[in-house]
């Protein structure tokens, strides 16, 4: 076995395998009988463990005469694909080093595609004392060897290109690299880290094939528009009718969110046509029966359908037909539902109940009113326990609500319990248990107990080990998305045995009865806040259907302007793991006064290009931003200023918010001839909504939102209530405007919690009050004691 | 009515500020930012002016801010991971709030200073009350009860109406003899039950007087002890008791083995300054058992005095005001008397009191019962409580330990966090108190005292509180001499035991930081452990320091006193000279007088001259070098008339022992007179021995020479 380094891709794959490759069978019958003949062969270990196959085995020859039928449908197309190590889970490289000389990699394919070609680059980082070992790479394809690198004489970074038998790659793959020389290398034990070799991130796999289609089956969408075992962004091609009603964009919304759920941290990007069939492209299209999408008419019966593209019968299209929002709704909750019988071409509408969600209750974020134990937080409680001395660390994945709050003082409990292997040969001082909370160090915790009384009753030859732990998780290292990791840091004594080094029976293991108690905190934030949006859609995710969420469109929307909302909509299935089934949308704010009770009980979520002047003039009124012609600029808003009326500059001041960055911001926005970017603030319908407003100066602009949202730099970078991206990624956040505190909280805690952000002041002020109570009870005292002395009598 | 609903809307609008600067949370930098304004803004207002409201203002924000760390340390800090870090965190805990309500109290009782004025009495001296004056003794030479017995006949009261008697509870004859000779009442009894209570009881079925002026039989009053309190009883009708500070004129042995001759307030000066002024302006001020006038129709309506407890004083006072009485306290000296001499007695002195107050505490609490105002039941309760000190003191000094020798956090979160509380907290909390006392007790000399007794009262105070009807009345010896210096091990042991483990304890702390594979150890706690227990050590050493008894050979008292004097010589030759100091056995004159003259013709009596009197004594000469600046006299066995004029001299006049009052506190001045103490008390012998060492080098250079 070999060290697996694929993050949170392998949990969702092995589910995934589970889930779909009764599907993979039918698609590779109906291609080429010689590939599932490879698949099957007794060579490819895929043991139960990894791939979990069900009942009905789906590999089964005897299936084999019934594909026949289809194979005259089957048409390709050529595609090549690039994949990188960092895509595959091993960002930062696999290390590999003396004592720790194998390591894995896994990876897969898409089930629509036959590779015919495949190479390996292979880019590593050798260090000089390695390079004087005379060693050599060995490199393994699904347990074959493929390959032998020497890793002599080279130190530095060396690049190696490589040609893999393609016939060996399938759908899951496992590359497995180790390094082995004459010296007896497996048996060293380098504490000084010096022998390392780095199969660096930026490596690549480049292959090449051909496409084949897949069924025409309602049931097994979301296919073929997202792929578990692509490890890419997948596109999807959405048609609409010229001018879509508010109807047919709330259902489009709700299919591209649960596209977002399904496609889960690969992605999904929109491409929306208005009144035309893309060519050659798999797309689903949806409007009323009868309604004419240029190339093709729609049937005249509501339903759902799935049919060949007619211009290339390669690709699919699906066909959602309905008239009304409700129609509409139950037209995609249907197709979502997974309830379609198998091969089912043509379906009906069903109707669908969406009950409206409570706060908080996305299904992808962690619970935070009972304790959680960790093995909820992992597919396979077997990952739990560590194997051997070299293992990777078991990682906990959740996501939590943005705005998770907490006083000071009162940490979210980590409870760990845990045991290291009971061996003579452990260096118990300096073996730790690392804990580690999404990049960021927590603590070690010991194999023993520390402590003098501990340290001696250890010594006397009783039980010193230490099993368990509270640790102290302050509120501000938990965020959207966490990777919580355990790694037991085993080191040896001098002179241990060469065999330990690769006995699997080394067991270290994290116990089911450990927690992550996060009902400490409670749910409050300052908004609006930029990050939150980018990394969870907050605060339209609070209710993760949308249900108080109003996604507003200018009256007519471009194609680019839809595209970013259905890539929007499935940013939020992705962070909530549920399509945003009670999503309203709005075309336009014609006619809609500040009264307007609809707007005034939603949060907006708004996406439109700057070109739409009376839309932003109203929805801007009151924010620190106004539109100028067709150019954002930012009020300023500074001490003096008197933008906001008296009694608004008075309170700035009064607080001490000085808005220091609100000119900067101004400026840059007017330096930059072209840009994207959000723009948040707090809803002109009510003083505590907010409007996060997706927007640029251009259509060409928007259309790169999506994929500025995919590089972590950026998606980093956004925050604040405006954030300005321009030129390749080049992001600038400000805070500028005004700012609500919103939460499940009581009026005492958000007193509590506002005194608390204001302490000069709620110092001063209590000061000022208790020297005031000094001298009235001062002059109390004084006149007391005058009597007293006087009569005596008190 | 109108005046409570005013009272009520200003609670109204007062109260919620203090109680949400109380409960907010903050991180360790925000309570940081509020703690660093609380202290400045205290400091700032402490040096703008001196005025009452600035003291009740910082009283006030003292408050909140202890309350504030209180209320961080009840609801942040008290989560603790083990049973037995639960153990010791609630101990420590429990300590914390003792310290807290002590506070609270003190700050209450101590709001106003009220500083009564004396009473004139009036002119028709045919309306002053009849008075009895007590001197109760047991087992005290005849020396110590002679001076105050005669110092009490100099007290300027018509001699029909002052009667003074010696309640003698030893049954001595020569106390009998002393009595007929010198005309006041002796009153004894077959048994001696109920100790001190028992005896003035037992002398108040005998006596007449109106009012009962007791004076402990080493308290010597000034003449003009009744003229200036005798009149608050005619003012009031329903005062019973006024109380006048108790003053000692010998150094007790803090005094004598740490102060070295340093001006620090004594021991005693806070409570018969500030405490008992601020008891008085609540009504409550109490008897402390001497120096002090009681009404008899008052003891008689509680039926004497108490004697359930072994502080049978404050038990007294407190029946009497159950009762409806009232109570008074004049700050002003008009008697002086011994502190106890040795360390240990002063201990034993100590445990009585505490055994007493405690049991006042659990037989008699002043919170139940009927009959006090709310204001005298939190006085009495500040009283009753303040000799649970002990444990708590304990507590304090030992928990560095825990963490440091075993690793046991006793407090729950960050030590950046505690600390960010406790800053304002114990910063404000000495702080205002400095400025409230400053005169009467510098800062962290309370600790001091407190740790000095906390070891050896822990048990005794634990023991009465669960068995409050045990404990013995024990007699303070007083009027003892130190002879040679020594180091009285026995006191302090415990405290030599916990000075030794603290110092173990923080070598041990960094060696632990240096291991951390064998210990968990944290480097904030680390350094707030080392610090608390760096404080501790000092404040413990200077306690062991009041453990080396210094000599103090002289029997009875010294003081210097300028006054005309005139020698006359065997020969019947009489010159003048002035006085320069007088005790009670003998005095000091400026040398007037032809050397030659003097050796065939020494001086035999001393005419010692006063505005009211003279008094002629017989003395012996003693010879010194010749030429020397003073004559040395040595009173021969006197008549008690002369004795009496001696003690008039000494004693009696009214502004025998006014004093100028103290220097103000200095918090960090204070802090470090301590250490400076505690230096020079543990290099005096060096020091001696090095001075000894000089002179004798010295003395061998002149002798070199002159050979």
């Amino acid at each position: 076995m070999s060290m697996r380094n694929h993050g949170k891709a392998r949990g969702v794959l092995s589910l995934a395998v589970a889930l779909w490759l009764p599907w993979v069978s039918q698609t590779v019958r109906a291609d080429d009988p010689s590939i599932l003949e490879e698949l099957l062969a007794p060579d490819y270990d895929l043991g139960p463990a990894d791939l979990m196959l069900p009942e009905d085995n789906p590999f089964s020859l005897s299936e084999l005469p019934e594909t026949q039928q289809s194979l005259d449908s089957v048409v390709s197309a050529p595609f090549a694909m690039q994949l990188t190590f960092g895509k595959l889970g091993a960002k930062h490289g696999i290390l590999m080093r003396a004592g720790q000389n194998e390591a894995g990699l896994t990876f897969t394919m898409p089930v629509d595609k036959v590779v015919t070609s495949a190479r390996l680059n292979l880019n590593l980082d050798i260090s000089d004392e390695m390079a004087e070992r005379n060693a050599h790479l060995d490199i393994f394809l699904n347990n074959q060897p493929v390959g032998t690198l020497p890793l002599t004489r080279v130190s530095g970074t060396a690049s190696y290109e490589l040609d893999l038998p393609f016939e060996f790659i399938t759908t899951i793959n496992d590359f497995d690299f180790k390094i082995a020389d004459d010296q007896g290398f497996g048996c060293l034990i380098d504490n000084t880290r010096r022998f390392t070799v780095t199969i660096l991130g930026d490596s690549t796999l480049n292959v090449e094939g051909h496409s084949i289609s897949i069924d025409e089956d309602l049931s097994i969408f979301p296919m073929p528009f997202v792929d578990p075992f692509d490890v890419s962004k997948n596109t999807v091609q959405v048609v609409l009718p010229k001018s879509p009603g508010a109807g047919v964009l709330s259902a489009a919304a709700i299919l591209a969110s649960y596209l977002g759920f399904k496609a889960d941290f690969r992605g999904v990007k929109f491409k929306v046509s208005l009144g035309a069939l893309p060519e050659r492209a798999n797309a689903i299209l949806i409007g009323k029966p009868g309604e004419d999408l240029g190339d093709i008419e729609l049937p005249d019966t509501e339903g759902l359908y799935v049919q060949s593209h007619p211009g290339d019968p390669s690709y699919r299209l699906i066909l959602i037909v309905a008239e009304g929002k409700q129609k509409l709704r139950n037209a995609v909750g249907t197709l979502i539902s997974g309830t379609i019988p198998e091969k089912t071409k043509i379906s009906p509408i069903k109707s669908q109940l969406f009950l409206p969600s409570e706060p908080y209750d996305a299904p992808r974020w962690i619970p935070t009113d009972r304790k959680v134990y960790l093995s909820e937080l992992i597919d396979n409680r077997d990952d739990m326990i560590s194997a051997g001395l070299w293992h990777p660390p078991i990682n906990f994945n959740f996501r939590a609500a943005p705005d998770l709050y907490q006083f000071y003082g009162e940490p979210s409990d980590l409870y760990i319990r845990y045991s290291f292997p009971l061996e003579q040969w452990m260096d118990e001082p300096h073996s730790w248990l690392n804990v580690t909370l999404s990049g960021n160090y927590i603590r070690n915790l010991p194999v023993n107990k520390a402590g003098v009384l501990e340290n001696l009753w250890r010594l006397a030859g009783g039980d010193g080990r230490k099993e368990d732990h509270h640790v102290q998780l302050q509120p501000y290292l938990i965020y959207g998305d966490n990777t919580l990791s355990l790694y037991f840091d085993i080191k040896l004594k001098q002179g241990a045995p060469c065999s330990l080094l690769h006995d699997r029976n080394i067991k270290s293991s994290i116990h089911e009865a450990s927690y992550l108690d996060l009902s400490s905190t409670k749910h409050y934030a300052e908004l609006p806040n930029l990050s939150f949006y980018v990394g969870a859609s907050f605060p339209f995710t609070k209710y993760a259907d949308f249900s108080d969420t109003i996604i507003l469109l200018p009256d007519h929307p471009s194609a680019t302007e839809l595209q970013v909302m259905l890539d929007m909509a499935a940013r939020a299935g992705t962070a909530t793991g549920t399509p945003i089934t009670n999503n309203r949308v709005a075309l336009g704010l014609e006619g809609k006064d500040i009264t307007h009770t609809e707007f005034a009980n939603s949060n907006i979520l708004a996406v439109s290009t700057l070109k739409h002047t009376d839309f932003y003039a109203k929805l801007l009124a009151g924010s620190a931003f106004r539109l100028t012609g067709e150019e954002l600029e930012v009020k300023d808003l500074g001490p003096l200023s008197m933008e906001d009326g008296f009694f608004g500059a008075l309170s700035r001041l009064m607080s001490g918010d000085f808005r220091p960055e609100n000119l900067d911001a101004g400026r840059y926005i007017r330096s930059n001839v072209s840009w994207r970017g959000f723009v948040s603030f707090i809803s002109p319908f009510r003083g505590d909504r907010i409007v996060v407003a997706v927007t640029a100066n251009e259509d060409e602009q928007l259309d790169r939102l999506s994929d500025d949202l995919d590089n972590d730099e950026v998606n980093r970078s956004v925050g604040g209530d405006l954030t300005v991206i321009s030129g390749d990624d080049s992001v600038r956040a400000f805070k500028v405007g005004n700012s609500i505190y919103s939460g499940d909280v009581s009026r005492m805690y958000s007193m509590l919690h506002f005194l608390g952000r204001h302490v000069f002041w709620m110092a001063m002020f209590s000061f000022v009050m208790l020297f005031a109570a000094g001298i009235f009870i001062s002059r109390a005292l004084k006149e007391r004691s005058r009597r007293r002395l006087e009569s005596g009598q008190i | 009515m109108l005046k409570f609903l005013k009272l009520l809307g200003v609670l109204l609008i007062v109260i919620p500020v203090p109680v949400f600067t109380i409960i907010t949370p903050m991180s360790h930098t925000d309570q940081y930012i509020f703690g660093l304004c609380m202290i400045g803004g205290c400091v700032l207002l402490n040096h703008l002016s001196q005025k009452h409201y600035i003291s009740v203002a910082l009283i006030l924000i003292t408050v909140v801010c202890s309350t504030r760390y209180m209320y961080f340390r009840l609801t942040q800090t008290l989560e603790l991971d083990s049973l037995i870090e639960t153990i010791f965190g609630y101990l420590l805990f429990a300590a914390e709030i003792y310290v807290y309500c002590i506070l609270l109290l003190s700050f209450f009782q101590m709001s106003w200073s009220l500083r009564r004025k004396i009473v004139p009495l009036p002119e028709d001296t045919s309306k002053w009350p009849t008075v009895d004056v007590y001197v109760p003794t047991y087992n005290e030479p005849l020396s110590l009860v002679r001076d105050t017995v005669l110092a009490a006949q100099c007290i300027d009261y018509p001699k029909d109406k002052l009667k003074i008697y010696i309640l003698d509870d030893g049954r001595r004859k020569e106390f009998a003899t002393f009595a007929t000779e010198a005309g006041v009442g002796y009153i004894t009894r077959t048994d001696n039950a109920h100790a001190k209570a028992g005896n003035l009881n037992h002398a108040m079925q005998l006596t007449k007087g109106e009012l009962i002026a007791i004076f402990d039989c080493d308290h010597i009053s000034t003449r003009i002890f009744l003229q200036a309190t005798v009149g608050a009883f005619i003012k009031d009708p329903r005062l019973a008791l006024l109380q006048t500070p108790h003053h000692f004129y010998s150094p007790d042995p803090i005094e004598r083995n740490l102060y070295l001759g340093r001006n620090i307030p004594t021991e005693g000066e806070l409570f018969y300054g500030p405490v008992q002024r601020g008891n008085d302006n609540w009504n409550a001020a109490f008897f402390c058992g001497s120096c002090a006038v009681i009404r008899r129709a008052a003891l008689n309506s509680i039926g004497g005095f108490a004697f359930e407890t072994v502080t049978e004083d404050a038990h007294t006072a407190l029946r009497l005001q159950r009762h409806g009485w009232n109570t008074a306290y004049l700050d002003k000296i008009l008697a002086g008397g011994l502190a106890t001499e040795r360390l240990i007695l002063h201990i034993i002195q100590r445990n009585r009191w505490g055994r007493g107050m405690i049991q006042i505490f659990r037989l008699d609490n002043p919170l139940l019962g009927r009959g006090l105002t709310l204001a005298q039941r939190l006085c009495y309760l500040s009283a009753s409580m303040y000799f649970f000190f002990a444990l708590p003191r304990v507590i304090f000094l030992t928990v560095p330990l825990f963490y440091l020798l075993f690793g046991i956090s006793v407090v729950h979160g960050s030590a950046e966090l505690l600390f960010a509380y406790a800053l304002p907290h114990l910063f404000l909390s000495v702080y205002t108190s400095s400025r409230l006392n400053g005169r009467y007790r510098y800062s962290f000399w309370g600790e001091v005292y407190d740790i000095l007794l906390s070891f050896p009262l822990v048990l005794p105070t634990l023991a009465v509180l669960f068995s409050p009807h045990k404990g013995k009345f024990n007699v303070t010896d007083k009027g003892g001499t130190v002879d040679k210096a020594y180091f009285d091990a026995r006191a302090v042991r415990a405290h030599i035991i916990c000075a030794g483990l603290l110092l173990f304890s923080m070598v041990f702390g960094f060696v632990k930081y240096l291991m951390p594979e064998y210990f968990d150890i944290q480097l904030g706690a680390l350094l707030l452990n080392v610090a608390w227990a760096t404080f501790n050590l000092s404040l413990l050493l200077a306690a062991i320091c009041v453990a080396r008894e210094t000599p103090n050979l002289r029997k009875t008292q010294r003081l210097e006193l300028k006054a005309p004097v005139l020698l006359y010589q065997q020969s019947g030759i009489c010159s003048r000279s002035t006085l320069n100091d007088l005790s009670m056995t003998g005095c000091r004159v400026e040398n007037s007088i032809d050397q030659d003259l003097l050796d065939d013709d020494p001086v035999t009596d001393v005419e010692i001259m006063s505005d009211f009197s003279s008094a002629s004594i017989p003395v012996e000469m003693l010879h010194d070098a010749p030429g020397a600046k003073y004559l040395r006299f040595k009173f021969r066995d006197s008549d008690v008339d002369s004795h009496r004029e001696i003690v008039r001299l000494l004693f009696s006049r009214a502004d025998t022992w006014v004093a100028p009052p103290h220097e103000k506190d200095n918090v960090l001045k204070s802090y470090f007179t301590i250490l400076a103490c505690t230096y020079d008390s543990l290099t005096r012998n060096i020091r001696r021995n090095r001075a000894l060492k000089k002179q004798r080098r010295k003395e061998e250079a002149a002798r070199g020479e002159a050979a």
